[in-house]
């Protein structure tokens, strides 16, 4: 939510490297957040591994998809998904 | 069945970087009564792998920007340990109507700039 907006406000950056530089900027957060959340609420791996699997497939599809995808309808996506976003933290 | 249908599902949105993550955590909290502090923690474990081969996929398409990836992961993950920080001692209530405002503004300026063509 936060460094798609900084990567294409203001760095310039190019729509569509700007996305997938967005998921690789998160990659290293998300290493550090996942072990603090694993070590701490510890869900157990039958919850896990359907989720793992399936996010694994969806990588995947999404990765070679990707250049075939319209920018507009990222942003479009993005940009819903920020709307909604704010309407929860303002609401909720 | 669900939960791998609705991860595969979310995993292509998580790729492609257009929030993905989130929506699975509505899903799971939402529709497959999964405990909230249980579903964050997954879903944190399901964006490695989604994003490691959506990575792959990009890197090899040359969609990847080195100067800005540097640029934004140290201060990213220094920024989320802050985050992590300030978040256990102030009242995150406070900061919630800023942040949503942004999010607001952020959206609405994405979906105007989704109105030219590329």
């Amino acid at each position: 939510m936060v460094v798609l907006p900084l990567l294409t406000k203001w760095s310039g950056l190019d729509p569509r490297c700007a996305f997938a530089t967005c998921v690789a900027a998160i990659f290293p957060m998300c290493c550090v957040s996942a072990a603090v959340a694993v070590w701490t609420v510890r869900p157990g791996w039958a919850l896990i591994w359907p989720y793992l699997l399936g996010g694994a497939a969806g990588g995947l599809i999404g990765g070679l998809t990707y250049q075939k995808i319209p920018v507009r309808l990222l942003k479009a996506v993005f940009g819903a998904f920020l709307l909604y976003g704010g309407v929860r933290y303002l609401l909720w | 069945m669900l939960p791998l249908l609705f991860a595969a599902a979310t995993g292509v949105l998580s790729a492609w970087g257009v929030g993905g993550g989130t929506l699975l955590l509505v899903c799971m909290t939402l529709f497959l009564g999964v405990d909230h502090r249980e579903a964050q923690a997954v879903n944190l474990l399901f964006f490695l792998p989604t994003a490691a081969l959506g990575l792959f996929f990009h890197r090899k398409n040359g969609f990847l920007d080195r100067d800005a990836f540097r640029e934004t992961a140290l201060p990213g993950a220094a920024a989320s340990l802050a985050g992590a920080l300030i978040a256990a001692a102030v009242d995150v209530a406070v900061l919630r109507r800023p942040f949503g405002l942004f999010l607001l503004y952020s959206g609405a300026s994405m979906l105007w700039s989704a109105r030219k063509k590329e």
